[in-house]
């Protein structure tokens, strides 16, 4: 039988591990936010050419009125699901390997919902009016739906990445709280709530996550759902599907899940994890790829098979555009790098390993931002009344502000490193207790009693066998 | 006839025949004139009359000839001249337009005879108060499910938002119960 570390060296050693990068940073760092601070200046400087000039700096000049920013905003919202998936399904089906990354994947969730709720005001020629919505909307528009929507799922998603950091908050303040900046010290005080592991603590923190694990699933697909009902309910060809949201919302996953690896992967390297987030990881997410591929080209086919077999209306010209037409590059583009190689990547044996995984996933974020791309444009290109087709590429201005985007969304996540445990160090301990009790039932080979050893309880056990002796 | 008779009325000729084709030339079309008639009041999304009388100057009527309506608008700070349609003057020669104001208040309306080749440009304003109408769009009902509709919608976003609420309310809790003093602390240490 394989020697069994003790919880409290174990524990110890994931706290250095995951604490420390929150007490210092090194120049690497701060070169990294500085080259992303850089960007989204640029970014901002475009931005206000546009403010200043107006949508005419953008390529949506020629009816095409969705563009880039659409496109982007539609990503954002898809990788947000991120958090959703691996956290709240997996905890809900109480996989327990996803303890290591459920934190990354809901920090990904609050980043990519901040970013993408921006686009559309980036979108509007004048923002200052965004608050029209609100004042003028009707209920009837799916534009409303969608600010409620998002607006529910950001909130929900904010929630949800801080109940489970309340426990590790307070092990920062009371591990690291001497170590760090002042206003740090005051974030882990005033936010780990006085959290002491107290049985009651537990059992309401518990009763929390169970609402939220169960709520942000509905939620989170409602919200990406309603994003393509922005789509399916206008009156053009190629978006008239019914299966739209379903697709938007596989898509969002399958961009999701390609997100958490990649971000996995470079906190990994960077963070030296490499004991917690195992190759299994990457290969379980791996998999989750896999079916996904499956799902999108399953989608995909439907869809053309339906609409492409009847060709009503504009729908030989959408399909001539994607299939041999101006838009065949990023259609194959995506059907190809998107779907099929990051596909056969998982499915052979040689190829699924961590490096394969992290290919696969960059392919399928490519291949999904090209998706968004092609869904976006191409339905805006296809005309509704007799006259050509209008073109549309972006200008300057777009690409500086999805290169800002990026760099927002990238220097959200950095920064957050630095303020919060990037792993959920409770919940890893815990884990890895139980995998104790239960190595330690397999080799007595007898029945243990239920009850929880203290020796292998979970991360606030001493306060919570103090309450206990003291009751 | 003698010749010195022929040239002196050759002359004369010659000259009554400039002075006809000078006159011909010079001749400037009939002058116009232009009456706007427009109704007293009318509402947002109601028929509107408007009705032009084209006469010459000597109070005759102008048949067939086209008149231009226009109405002032301003869009984003810019004002001009909105066409709203053209008529063609009857036999008595009444021009009439039939529009639908879409915005309420004191509309600015110009009828324009541009002219031609046989009568002159003429035009006139007039002002017509437009009143607040009932909404230009109606919902045409077609298909309804008994059920669903807004409220439905505000429930269920309620419902989420109340799950929330509990969340919330479950923080305070934990945060309440760190608060409580623990007898206990420093007795490990001890």
């Amino acid at each position: 039988m394989e020697p069994v570390e003790p919880l409290e060296e174990y524990q110890q050693r994931l706290e250095d591990k995951v604490l420390s990068p929150l007490t210092r940073a090194g120049p690497r760092y701060y070169l990294i936010v500085g080259l992303l601070l850089l960007v989204i200046a640029w970014g901002l400087y475009a931005y206000v050419t546009q403010y200043r000039e107006g949508l005419y700096v953008t390529g949506m000049r020629d009816r095409i009125l969705w563009g880039l920013y659409v496109s982007l905003f539609i990503f954002f919202i898809g990788i947000s699901q991120a958090g959703t998936l691996i956290s709240a399904i997996l905890r809900l089906s109480k996989a327990q390997w996803r303890v290591p990354i459920t934190r990354m994947a809901e920090l990904i969730t609050v980043a990519a919902l901040l970013l993408g709720a921006l686009l559309p005001v980036i979108d509007q020629g004048r923002p200052d009016r965004v608050h029209f919505l609100l004042l003028y909307g009707r209920w009837q528009s799916p534009i409303i739906w969608d600010i409620f929507a998002i607006s529910t799922y950001t909130i929900g998603s904010l929630i949800y990445l801080y109940l489970p950091l309340i426990p590790d908050l307070a092990l920062a303040r009371d591990k690291i709280g001497h170590l760090v900046s002042p206003p740090k010290r005051w974030f882990f005080r005033t936010f780990s709530l006085d959290w002491r592991g107290t049985a009651r603590q537990k059992r309401y923190l518990i009763i929390a996550l169970g609402i939220m694990m169960v709520l942000m699933i509905p939620v989170a697909v409602s919200a990406h759902t309603v994003v393509s009902l922005i789509f399916a309910t206008t009156l053009r060809e190629p978006w008239d599907n019914p299966m739209f949201g379903a697709y938007f919302v596989a898509g969002a996953i399958y961009s999701g899940t390609a997100t958490i690896v990649i971000v996995m992967a470079v906190v990994r390297k960077a963070y030296g994890l490499e004991e917690y987030i195992t190759r299994q990881h990457f290969i379980n997410l791996g998999y989750l790829l896999g079916c996904l591929v499956l799902v999108m080209m399953y989608f995909n086919v439907l869809e053309f098979v339906t609409n492409g077999y009847k060709l009503a209306g504009e729908g030989e010209m959408h399909f001539q555009q994607l299939f041999t037409g101006t838009l065949a590059p990023y259609y194959w583009s995506y059907a190809l790098g998107g779907m099929l190689i990051p596909g056969l990547i998982i499915l052979f044996p040689w190829t699924r390993n961590i490096a394969g995984v992290i290919t696969a996933s960059v392919l399928v974020n490519v291949g999904m931002w090209i998706e968004r791309y092609f869904i976006v444009v191409g339905g805006m290109r296809v005309p509704i009344m007799p006259y050509e087709p209008a073109s549309y590429f972006p200008t300057w201005v777009e690409w500086s502000i999805m290169a800002a985007a990026f760099a927002a969304f990238t220097l959200i996540i950095v920064l957050a490193m630095r303020l919060l445990p990037i792993i959920s160090i409770w919940e890893v301990s815990e884990q890895y207790g139980e995998e104790k009790i239960i190595s330690r039932r397999e080799a007595i080979g007898t029945a243990v009693s239920q009850s929880v050893h203290p020796e292998y309880a979970p991360t606030f056990r001493r306060a919570q066998t103090t309450e206990e002796s003291q009751s | 006839m003698r010749v010195w008779t022929f040239w002196p009325l050759s002359l004369v000729a010659i000259l009554m025949w400039l002075l006809s084709v000078s006159l011909t030339q010079a001749q400037s079309p009939a002058g116009t004139e232009l009456e706007l008639i427009l109704p007293d009041e009318s509402a947002v999304g109601q028929e509107t009359e408007l009705r032009a009388h084209l006469v010459n100057s000597l109070g005759g009527a102008v048949v067939g000839a086209e008149v231009t309506f226009l109405r002032e608008a301003v869009f984003m700070n810019t004002g001009n001249d909105l066409i709203l349609g053209t008529a063609v003057t009857d036999e008595t020669g009444v021009a009439v337009l039939v529009f639908i104001p879409r915005s309420e208040g004191e509309m600015l309306i110009t009828a324009e005879f541009y002219g031609d080749s046989q009568y002159g440009a003429a035009f006139a304003t007039g002002v017509v108060p437009i009143a607040t109408g009932p909404a230009l769009y109606v919902e045409e009902e077609r298909f309804r499910v008994p059920g669903i509709n807004v409220s439905l919608f505000a429930a269920v976003l309620g419902g989420v938002w109340s799950l929330f609420f509990v969340v919330l309310v479950l923080i305070w809790l934990i945060s309440r119960e760190g608060e409580i003093p623990n007898p206990m602390a420093g007795v490990e240490s001890d």
